[in-house]
């Protein structure tokens, strides 16, 4: 006997965290190359 | 003149233990062999897996038994320790360039939408009567990614082992097959005309950072993912560093080639015709032509989606390369845009969509076992 709401609740936890984890990285990547970028930027102004 | 001996070694051969389920089993592997050979699809993986079924279904052999040779290496380095697919991880690593997901970090949304088709089957393997281990095993096929997909059954669903990993690697190398009448149908020429504006350079200092940072988000996230998104990453430092030359070579090219050749052989050998020929390995199957067709589905209509919103339109057919099987699905994406126009060229945009594809095809299986063994 298949336990439904076991898989509703996988669904939409697995197929959303699926997404808020690469939303989560998206955002991380995004904030760590803008740091990268503007230490670079900085550093090529200063020289 | 004793001829029992005679009679008792006569016995002992396996001629007398053939099964029709056996001699099926060798056309299968001679298959898979020929197709290997022949068509290109996928060699390093199904030769040995053709080679290792066909091994096992020549009687009195026992490769796989308890203490004998494929068992050892099947029960310490795939079943028990999950040891083979996160070092393959590691070589996948050292080969990928993850510069496009970097300059184009919004890919990575391409690649969890093209994880709706390991859910849709999760659901329809239920129907089928699977368990929801059993289904979790299968729906992972449509993420198109072998190690993961061995990664997960080994731990959910191990006597489905053999189906689910023969699945995950026919589809992956039928994905110039099963992709473009899909592209094709979900999208207008127009759309498969749309030029991507050139991607920013990368420096060095983002390529060496980037594994760092997605190995502590993905693992803070999601634990159960380390072993994969660990080697994943670590592969990639090695690669991206530029002071451990030595070690990313061995990394993509020695030791996942030893790895390969042990995960095929063992593969094989857990495809005995008495395991293999049942009903369930027919619907994996097709449940796994099911859940690649909705994956590629999503992402195209997940890029659609997102132009509605974005200044910069991108190319649907990079969304269908959010599946993984790196980097044949972004080649697919590339060639049905060529149909259109000769001078688009989209495979580094698509390149994103794909390696952002094995990510969220770990962060799926990590969150199966998250959900499922707790």
């Amino acid at each position: 006997m298949v336990d439904w709401a076991k898989a509703l609740e996988t669904f939409i936890v697995g197929f959303g965290g699926v997404f808020i984890t690469l939303v989560i990285l998206m955002l991380g990547v995004g904030i760590f190359s803008k740091i990268v970028v503007g230490i670079t930027n900085m550093k090529k102004k200063e020289s | 003149m004793d001829f029992s001996v005679f009679h008792s070694i006569i016995l002992d051969t396996g001629f007398m233990h053939l099964t029709f389920g056996n001699i099926i089993m060798w056309a299968i592997a001679l298959t898979f062999i020929t197709l290997a050979i022949t068509k290109n699809y996928e060699p390093l993986l199904l030769v040995p897996i053709g080679f290792g079924m066909f091994i096992v279904n020549l009687p009195l052999t026992d490769l796989m038994k308890e203490g004998h040779l494929l068992w050892v290496p099947y029960h310490y380095a795939i079943d028990h320790f999950d040891l083979i697919p996160p070092i393959i991880f590691m070589g996948i690593g050292a080969m990928t360039d993850f510069g496009p997901v970097i300059a184009n970090p919004k890919t990575l949304l391409l690649g969890a939408g093209a994880q709706f088709g390991v859910y849709v089957t999760f659901f329809g393997s239920l129907l089928l009567g699977f368990n929801l281990h059993e289904a979790a095993s299968i729906g992972i096929i449509g993420g198109a990614d072998g190690p993961t997909t061995i990664f997960l059954t080994a731990k959910l669903a191990p006597h489905l082992l053999g189906a689910t990993a023969v699945a995950a690697y026919s589809y992956m190398a039928m994905v110039p097959i099963i992709q473009p009448p899909i592209m094709r149908l979900l999208t207008s020429k127009e759309e498969r005309r749309i030029k991507m504006k050139q991607m920013r350079p990368v420096s060095k200092l983002e390529k060496v950072g980037f594994p760092l940072v997605a190995t502590l988000i993905i693992c803070l996230l999601i634990p159960p993912a380390a072993p994969l998104v660990g080697m994943l990453m670590v592969g990639n430092l090695f690669r991206e560093c530029g002071v451990v030359e030595r070690l990313s070579n061995t990394a993509q090219n020695e030791l996942i080639n030893i790895v390969t050749i042990f995960l095929g052989l063992c593969i094989g050998g857990t495809m005995p015709a008495s395991v293999f020929l049942k009903p369930q390995s027919l619907y994996i199957f097709f449940l796994g032509l099911i859940a690649f067709c909705f994956s590629t589905a999503a992402g195209l209509l997940l890029a659609k989606f997102m132009n509605l919103f974005l200044k910069d339109k991108i190319n649907p057919l990079i969304g269908a390369a959010g599946v993984s099987a790196v980097p044949m699905a972004a080649r697919v994406a590339q060639v049905v845009a060529r149909e259109e126009d000769k001078r688009n060229f989209i495979l580094m945009q698509a390149m994103g969509p794909n390696v952002a594809g094995t990510i969220g095809t770990v962060s799926a299986a990590g969150l199966f076992l998250t959900l499922l063994l707790h």
